[in-house]
């Protein structure tokens, strides 16, 4: 399946899609804690799909997506979002984002719409 | 359930960081506006919602949406902070802190409400709407900009963020340069016989969270595989949030009905059908049109979307230059060229572009081929070139054609900044973010007890490594003698590399004492400006595990004690603010922590009146006393000077508990002060526990360990002298008199009598007969298994190289007894 790399400023959040992805038989191939470093992992991991969270020091999931989109126009990003945070989610589809899935998360819906990305 | 476990660990642990970041930065924002820490706890409140939601802790999750939703607009200056704002947030922060602390100990925090809380936020919100703005509804979710004007806001805000991560990543808006453009060359094929038009509609599912979002990603698919007439809604409209569930876009392609279908078909898409309509080839006439902004207009930016979005309900936008990015991204001058397709006619297309600040309106209408290529003289229409030579070609090398277009755009770029020199500076600036990066790349986050375990190894690796060199001499093998002094050299490096990792900086625990000077100040009336300086250093978790709660002690003290009230400082002639300041440093392989206040200073009047009273001084011996050894007094059990005992401190359950705290650290804790000036309080540290410095003593033909910083001195005494005091013995030593402490128990009876080893614990002495003291070495401590129980007198081992297990002496312990 996919090779994914995670971005969110928290461990817990990071797991807990780790652990979603895992069951969906997806492999992480690496973890980001803050735009500055998914960039930098994307350059260096070539990941087939990124999930993005928005709000995150130093550079935030939006700057990160034009960065990556930059450097792969057809790179896959995920945003991972929360209620309420619909103009970010509208400016990162704009940016480039393939989609989004909505905290808090339900299993089924993140690998449904990882599943739908890798294969479009 | 052991996975719900580790999650939950996780929470607590990230929790407490993301609270405490609210909290420190609540404080800084008491001392006057600030954005950085205003995004700062917008994106911790943030962060602890989104846990607080995934671990169904709901009564948590709307307390922070709640304190997230005023501090958006805090951040869009809807609300100031205030006083009573400031001390709300706080109130908040110490429920989220109650909530963190219930779940730590295994509840899940339903029990604590926040109602309260949550209504007197959303009185703050309401009336700060109130007096913005009369009719919108207090914003729920973040507010959802009506009209053009935020929605720019919100992208300028959004690129001000990081600007400098935009501006770094220089090819970011050339990208996005070329996938408009790519749309663009798409629209060409529109005048190509063979396109078809379609009508798709597409149905959300109900369930789906965010639906507008889920239809712009349909639209922007489409997009990729032909040219959108029109949409219902437009891609404006799903931008403000308008939208039911039902998407209808009329589109012409020449990817056939399977391709359109499946780029409308993503998650959360219920249904979609797509029907062609009549025969291709349908174009509205194309036109360019050239506008020029006033010069003195101030948001330039703003101007052209809003000239484009009034245009785009006029047609379709084929291309523009600056195209939307760089608008964006505020990068725009004084002219706006934009090429529409429409059947609206000219009349109409210059009404929509005639807004204020456009002082020029120039339209021309092209054949549909040449139109873009002919009047726009930038860089775009050249990108146009290659794609135009693929309209009638399938999709597939369509998509090729783009990172084609991709390339040349990075090639401009680069060639259009090697004339400006800032752009040249930002590129520098980029190289070294990355040298930073890389920094990044090599932080980890390990469980203590993995450390521990490991350190465990290495401790096991040093003894077995000791007794294979002792093997190595006993069989005189010179080679392994030789091999093993290379491994024994790398396992002292890798013991000292485990001592390093299992430091943390003291930051971790001086973060919460800004909130507590804050509090006691407020209830004492005092104005204190708290310095920290040092947070950096770093000491093993163990100390600083056991150090937070008497320094803790310490600050109140030094706040509701050290410092006087305003009107006293003035009367004093003192600035009515007083200084707290707390400090560490690293001296001499200790970790010197200091806390010093500007405020009275200890009373030496009081102090020895004290004494006097509690008999701990006769009336004499005071009036002589040695000023240095004044505030020894304050550590004696019980002992206060407050006239008042207060709520925070000045119960006489204090100084002494302090003191023990840190000697049991091994540390030490010593006072200065001077009358009216201030006081300061001095811990020196070991940096770390799981290694001290030892005498190493042997009785009766057995080793054992005495810590270093225990020991006063060695003697040679002269037992003939020795008194006997009930059942005890005592020796007189220049002048002192001071009891001998026999380990015949331990160790058996010493073979002769002479040597002996003065201990001292909390200014107690006494003597310890030995047969030979060994010398002075660093060991590694390791704790008394728990099954052996409570052996009073040794606080722990230690294993030397030779695979001896030895006691380390508990000086105090034995005193006390």
């Amino acid at each position: 399946m996919g090779r994914i790399l995670v971005v969110d400023d928290t461990m817990f959040m990071r797991t807990l899609l780790k652990n979603i992805l895992f069951s969906g038989s997806h492999d992480i191939v690496g973890e980001a804690e803050d735009g500055e470093d998914a960039v930098a992992k994307y350059k260096a991991l070539k990941p087939d799909l990124v999930t993005m969270d928005v709000v995150m020091p130093k550079m935030n999931g939006i700057e990160a997506l034009k960065a990556i989109t930059a450097l792969d126009p057809n790179a896959k990003v995920v945003m991972c979002t929360a209620v309420g945070q619909e103009q970010m989610v509208k400016l990162a589809i704009k940016t480039g984002a393939k989609g989004y899935i909505v905290k808090p998360f339900q299993a089924p819906k993140v690998l449904e719409e990882v599943n739908n990305i890798l294969s479009s | 359930m052991s996975d719900e476990e580790s999650y939950r660990k996780l929470f607590v642990a990230e929790s407490v960081e993301n609270h405490e970041n609210i909290v420190n930065n609540i404080l800084v924002l008491e001392e006057g506006s600030d954005d950085a820490a205003i995004d700062e706890i917008f994106r911790s409140a943030h962060t602890l919602k989104g846990m607080s939601a995934s671990m169904g802790y709901m009564e948590m999750e709307r307390l922070c949406h709640k304190m997230e939703d005023v501090f958006h607009s805090i951040r869009s200056g809807a609300i100031e902070i205030s006083p009573e704002l400031t001390d709300l947030l706080l109130a908040c922060t110490d429920r989220i802190e109650e909530m963190i602390d219930d779940i730590e100990g295994g509840g899940d925090s339903s029990g604590i409400e926040s109602e309260d809380l949550i209504s007197k936020l959303k009185e703050i919100e309401a009336a700060a709407n109130g007096e913005a703005k009369p009719e919108s509804k207090p914003a729920e979710k973040a507010p959802e900009p009506a009209a053009a004007q935020p929605v720019a806001e919100e992208t300028a805000t959004g690129a001000d963020d990081s600007s400098a991560g935009t501006e770094e990543a220089a090819a970011a808006p050339s990208t996005a340069d070329s996938s408009s453009e790519s749309t663009a060359d798409a629209a060409k094929p529109a005048s190509i016989p063979g396109t078809q038009q379609y009508k798709i509609t597409a149905k959300v599912a109900d369930e789906c969270t965010m639906k507008d979002v889920r239809a712009m990603i349909v639209l922007q698919n489409l997009e990729d595989v032909g040219t959108i007439i029109s949409s219902k809604p437009t891609a404006q409209e799903l931008d403000e949030g308008i939208f039911e569930s039902v998407l209808e876009v009329t589109i012409e392609s020449d990817s056939g009905e399977d391709a359109l279908r499946s780029a409308a078909s993503v998650t959360d898409i219920s249904e979609v059908t797509v029907e062609p309509i009549g025969a291709g080839n349908s174009s509205s006439p194309i036109y360019t049109i050239k506008l020029k902004i006033a010069s003195d207009c101030s948001m330039k930016d703003v101007r052209a979307m809003l000239v484009l979005q009034n245009l785009e309900k006029c047609g379709s936008i084929l291309s523009s230059n600056p195209n939307r990015e760089q608008i964006d991204n505020g990068e725009i001058t004084d002219t706006l060229e934009i090429v529409i397709s429409s059947d609206k006619g000219e009349e109409e297309l210059r009404k929509a572009s005639s807004i204020s600040d456009i002082t020029e309106v120039v339209i021309s209408a092209s054949a549909a081929g040449s139109a873009s290529q002919a009047p726009s003289p930038a860089p775009a229409p050249k990108q146009e070139a290659p794609a135009k030579e693929t309209p009638a070609a399938p999709a597939a090398e369509a998509a090729e054609a783009k990172p084609r277009t991709a390339e040349t755009a990075s090639e401009t770029q680069p060639a259009k900044a090697a004339g400006d020199e800032a752009k040249a500076k930002k590129e520098k600036a980029a190289a070294t973010q990355a040298a930073d990066k890389k920094k990044e790349f090599k932080n980890i986050r390990v469980d203590i007890t993995r450390l521990d375990q490991m350190m465990n190894l290495v401790e096991d690796l040093v003894i077995n490594g000791g007794r294979l060199k002792q093997i190595a001499k006993e069989h005189q093998i010179k080679d392994m003698d030789e091999a093993l002094n290379m491994v024994s050299r790398s396992i002292s490096d890798l013991q000292n590399l485990m001592m390093y990792i299992r430091m943390i900086p003291l930051s971790q625990i001086f973060n919460r004492f800004p909130r507590v000077v804050r509090d006691v100040a407020h209830h004492d009336g005092k104005e204190v400006d708290f310095i920290m300086t040092g947070g950096e250093t770093e000491l093993d978790r163990s100390v600083i595990d056991n150090l937070g709660d008497p320094l803790l002690h310490l600050i109140r003290n030094g706040v509701n004690h050290g410092l006087e009230t305003p009107d006293v400082r003035k009367a004093a002639g003192k600035d009515p603010k007083g200084i707290l300041k707390l400090s560490a440093r690293r001296e001499q392989g200790n970790v010197i922590i200091e806390l010093t206040d500007d405020g009275a200073g200890i009373n030496r009047q009081k102090v020895l009146n004290t004494a006097i009273k509690r008999g701990l001084i006769s009336k004499e011996d005071a009036a002589n006393y040695p000023d240095e050894d004044i505030p020894n007094f304050l550590f004696q059990p019980g002992f206060s000077t407050a006239e008042v005992i207060t709520d925070i401190s000045g119960r006489g359950v204090g100084l002494d508990v302090v003191k023990s705290a840190i000697e049991s650290l091994k540390g030490s804790i010593k006072v200065e002060t001077k009358e009216g000036e201030g006081t300061s309080f001095i811990l020196t540290l070991p940096p770390t526990m799981a290694i001290i410095e030892v005498m190493m003593v042997r009785i009766n033909d057995k080793r054992c360990a005495i810590p270093i910083n225990t020991v006063v001195e060695i003697a040679n005494v002269n037992f003939n002298k020795v008194t006997h005091i009930g059942k005890s013995e005592a020796i007189l030593l220049r002048d002192e008199v001071l009891q001998i402490n026999r380990l015949d128990q331990m160790f058996g009876p010493v073979k002769e009598d002479g040597i002996v080893v003065i201990v001292q614990y909390k200014g107690t002495k006494c003597c310890i007969p030995v047969d030979i003291v060994e010398g002075q070495q660093e060991v590694v401590v390791k704790p008394v298994s728990n099954i052996i129980g409570n052996c009073p007198g040794v606080g722990g081992v230690t294993i030397p190289g030779d695979g001896d297990v030895l006691p380390i002496l508990d000086v105090n312990t034995m005193i006390l007894n």
